[in-house]
């Protein structure tokens, strides 16, 4: 059977879900190691991704960011009627960033932004129980953001960008037919979308500063990906190998951040994300041949939208070392009762470290380290008949460079 | 110094890997102490034997409902639970008795039903359960080969025994002292001198599992009702029956689990094959019509006995009932099966022949309605090629009309409404096997992603016989007796994995 070669750029980065639902919030690595706050001060080319509005903050004509970060996730499930232990064995995931900014004259800035902001790479162990809802899943999704800001006085500036979105899926779960006892699915297929990313920044006063975003929902559409059906002979017919449509829905995120500049050396800032999770109502799969066995399939999800609280600080060690720390809670958009395991998110608290040190005028070297806490919750997906305790763990070292003349 | 450094930085990230796996605290299971599972014994038939696809086997015993449950007893202090598994035989896995097994015939036995490809009268092949496998044509298997007299060897003296089940138990027959020497599946076990419930008592049990009944019911339902020869239990014995059940089985004051019966009307096996036929050709359907050699002709015989009755006051014969009595089969549409009804009027009376000598060939003739049943062991090769059902009527054997399946459904109310009366006043825990049963066959059930019902092997919850669950329908039900057992005896003894259990697969 031949398998649609994806993208081979987006084989290589599965994530593990590691912030609420499927997004994946690593998209800098100075904001990582703040607790990912960015939306209302300057700190560097990765604006284009924080507020678009900041890009043209910095003196310097071009600035360009580059950073990566190793995911490594842990989910484990508890069954509280026999008490199985179950584990996940997820590969290492690695989203990335790269941004750039030119400033063009004192007023315009254009910028390119490349980020994966959703992601879910989940490889439950070989045979598990729950192996008939998901097996592994393997979502990416590549946003690429050509983008503008404009400065309109001191006090304001604006800057939007358009977003591209390439997506590819990958699912194995097994199915439960009556006969037979190695019958599985393969679902994979590459989508596509598009959205845009605004926002604004205001200089309140010489220390205070606010800033406004929003991410639009991406829809990416999935049209004739792969069904390729691994049953008994007996039911080849039951279930041929098909094409299959589907959609996903990337929520938007609508930010507000407040930055206050202490003194020379501290800068703290608090945000909000508020991130439209109800748009994911149901997963659906259209199959293009159906049989009495294989129908179109609708999952309903019905997540519920959240609010991300985000607090951090940073202190400027020496004139080229600044250090950072953070702290975030990221509630689950996911109900106690439609809680799949093909996307194992808790109520999450990150705490993060970070630092940042500059060799030279031009280049400085980031680092960051992010712990996430999944608080342990007791969840079943009902319209398969499958729940217990689920507990999370991730630990993510990032890097990132950036270089700017 | 350099030494130590270098050393701490190889090991300081394993430090820190370890443990940064999130882990749980375990589930606490227990015995809760209201009841004591140190000896367990299973009192049943064919549904505690482990009897799977038409025959009791090794394999299907280590998954038997009773040994399913004990197992997960053992982690809340159970002890061992001794079954008197069948020996092994290449060629023949399990043993089922053959149709209508008579003593004589003991050791005679078939293999378990497979899942295989078989080609019908009509040339079409198509995947069903089969007792034969592919490519040997059935007429030419000697019935020697399956005479295996080794699986009834007696193993009485490897006693005692946990699960004392025997395929073909009735409420009635637990008392019956000598019960072996009707029933070889215990007889090998029990001896021939013994009731099931004397060889129960030899396990000096301290709690129980018994589910009995089923039979009291069933056998009457597949051998398709009244023609079958096998009534159901009146009520008074049953009740005297059980209630000496429980009384042998709480002597000592133990405590232990019961269910209640099926509505057996809702297995496959009265599913599996519908009532009637929509294959007809117009040829066909001319020809059985035809008003003087096919039903034409009995379709005006009733309209001319109505006018009789309705001159002679002394006998009844309404327009209703003919109407009823109407045989109608049309080419491409779905037509009911015709049957012998013996609870019709019978219009071979003089009453009617005097006046015109047809009545003389008139039978108790009438088709299947809607909701009417056939069991499985109907021969479709009949159905399909010999004009069984359509030309010549349908053997009563083979289907159960609606008077029967009321009394199977009144019959069966009562049953349970006096095994829960027991279990309550007896303070026994108590599986609404009956509920569960109708949530499959309607609602259907769904586990750990597994969809269940009640269709004949794609419902995946019955074996290949469509009276017997699946051995994942079996642990179904093994996580249902335990919520009752810990609900009432507020335990909580794990349950066991669902999926992790063995769909059926096709023999080739």
């Amino acid at each position: 059977m031949m398998k649609r070669r994806l993208l081979p750029l987006l084989a290589f980065i599965p994530f593990l879900a590691n912030a609420g639902g499927f997004q994946v919030n690593l998209q800098g690595t100075k904001q990582t190691g703040m607790g990912h706050l960015g939306t209302s001060f300057y700190l560097g080319a990765s604006s284009a991704y924080f507020n678009p509005a900041m890009m043209g903050m910095d003196s310097s004509k071009v600035n360009i960011e580059a950073g990566a970060s190793g995911i490594i996730g842990f989910a484990a499930y508890q069954n509280q009627g026999t008490g199985l232990v179950e584990r996940t064995d997820n590969p290492l995931g690695t989203p990335f960033y790269l941004y750039g900014t030119y400033k063009i004259n004192e007023q315009f800035t254009a910028g390119l932004a490349v980020y994966t902001p959703f992601g879910n790479r989940v490889a439950w162990e070989e045979d598990w129980s729950g192996r008939y809802l998901i097996q592994d899943i393997s979502l990416s999704a590549i946003f690429i953001q050509p983008t503008v800001s404009y400065k309109v006085n001191d006090m304001i500036s604006v800057g939007a960008g358009f977003t591209y979105v390439m997506g590819a899926v990958e699912i194995n779960r097994d199915l439960p037919t009556p006969i037979g006892n190695d019958a599985s699915v393969n679902l994979q297929g590459d989508a596509t979308g598009f959205g845009f990313n605004a926002g604004v920044h205001i200089q309140a006063t010489d220390k205070l500063s606010i800033g406004i975003t929003h991410r639009s929902q991406v829809n990416i559409q999935l049209d004739g990906g792969d069904a390729d059906f691994t049953v008994d002979p007996a039911l080849e017919s039951s279930f041929p190998d098909t094409k299959f449509d589907s959609e996903l829905p990337l929520p938007s995120t609508s930010s507000l951040g407040v930055a206050y500049q202490v003194n020379d050396d501290l800068l703290v800032s608090i945000e909000g994300n508020f991130v439209g999770w109800d748009a994911y109502e149901s997963l659906d799969f259209d199959f293009e041949e159906e049989t009495a066995s294989l129908k179109d399939s609708e999952n309903p999800r019905n997540y519920e939208s959240q609010l991300i609280i985000r607090a951090g600080a940073q202190y400027s060690v020496m004139d080229n070392l600044n250090v950072r720390g953070g702290v975030y809670y990221d509630p689950s958009p996911i109900k106690d009762d439609l809680f799949n395991p093909e996307t194992p998110n808790t109520d999450n608290l990150g705490l993060t470290l970070g630092g940042s040190y500059s060799i030279n005028e031009n280049l400085t070297i980031d680092a960051s380290f992010l712990y996430i806490y999944g608080f342990e919750r007791e969840s079943s997906y009902e319209p398969s008949g499958f729940g217990g305790k689920y507990k999370t763990r991730s630990y993510i070292p990032g890097i990132g460079v950036n270089y700017k003349f | 110094m350099k030494k130590i450094f270098n050393k701490a930085l190889y090991i300081l990230p394993l430090a820190f890997l370890y443990g940064c796996e999130p882990e749980f605290d375990d589930v606490e299971f227990t015995a809760g102490g209201t009841a004591n599972f140190t000896t367990t014994v299973a009192v049943g038939n064919s549904l505690f034997a482990g009897f799977q696809s038409n025959a009791l086997s090794a394999e299907g015993q280590e998954n038997s409902l009773p040994n399913m449950i004990a197992t997960q007893l053992q982690q809340v202090g159970g002890g061992d639970f001794k079954q008197p598994i069948i020996p092994g035989n290449a060629g023949v896995k399990g043993v089922g008795l053959i149709p209508n097994a008579q003593l004589t015939q003991m050791g005679f036995v078939l293999p378990e039903f497979k899942l295989t490809y078989t080609t019908d009268c009509r040339n079409v092949t198509s995947l069903g359960p089969s007792l034969i496998p592919s490519g040997v044509d059935a007429n030419k298997v000697p019935l020697a080969k399956y005479q295996a007299p080794e699986f009834f060897n007696p193993i009485t003296s490897s006693g005692p025994y946990n699960n004392v089940s025997a395929p073909g138990a009735k409420a009635v027959h637990l008392g019956i002292a000598g019960y072996g020497a009707l029933n070889p599946y215990f007889g090998r076990f029990g001896g021939s001198t013994e009731s099931m419930l004397s060889v129960a008592a030899k396990a000096n049990h301290t709690f129980f599992m018994l589910w009995i009944g089923n039979n009291d019911v069933l056998s009457y339902a597949t051998k398709g009702g009244e023609e079958g020869g096998d009534p159901i239990t009146p009520q008074a014995t049953f009740e005297g029956a059980y209630s000496g059940a429980l009384d042998a089985l709480t002597s000592n004051g133990q405590k232990g689990v019961v269910a209640n019966v099926p509505y057996v009307t809702s297995i496959p096996h009265f599913y599996a094959i519908p009532n009637g036929t929509d294959a007809l050709t117009q040829s066909q359907a001319d020809s059985l019509m035809d008003p003087i050699a096919g039903y034409g002709g009995y379709n005006a015989l009733l309209d001319a006995a109505v006018q009789i009755a309705a001159q002679k006051p002394w006998i009844t014969f309404t327009q209703e009932e003919a109407n009823r009595r109407k045989i109608q089969f049309t080419a491409g549409q779905f037509s009911g099966f015709v049957i012998v009804d013996n609870d019709l009027s019978n219009l071979m009376d003089t009453a009617y022949t005097s006046v015109n000598p047809s009545f003389a060939g008139a039978a108790k003739l009438r088709q299947l309605k809607p909701g009417e049943l056939m069991t499985l062991a109907t021969p479709t090769d009949s159905l399909k090629c010999h004009k069984m059902g359509t030309k010549f009527p349908l053997p009563g054997k083979y289907c159960l009309t609606n008077s029967e399946i009321s009394k199977i459904i009144s019959a069966t109310d009562a049953f349970n409404s006096f095994i829960k009366s027991e279990a309550s006043s007896r303070g026994l825990a108590f599986f609404d096997a009956n509920a569960r049963m109708q949530e499959l066959s309607t609602t259907g059930i769904t586990v750990s992603g597994i969809g269940f019902n009640a269709d004949f092997i794609s419902g995946g919850a019955f074996s290949l016989d469509g009276v017997h669950p699946s051995t994942r329908g079996y642990a179904i039900l093994a996580n249902d007796f335990i919520d009752a057992i810990n609900s009432t005896y507020s335990a909580n003894i794990p349950k066991v994995d669902v999926a992790s259990y063995q769909a059926i697969e096709v023999t080739n």
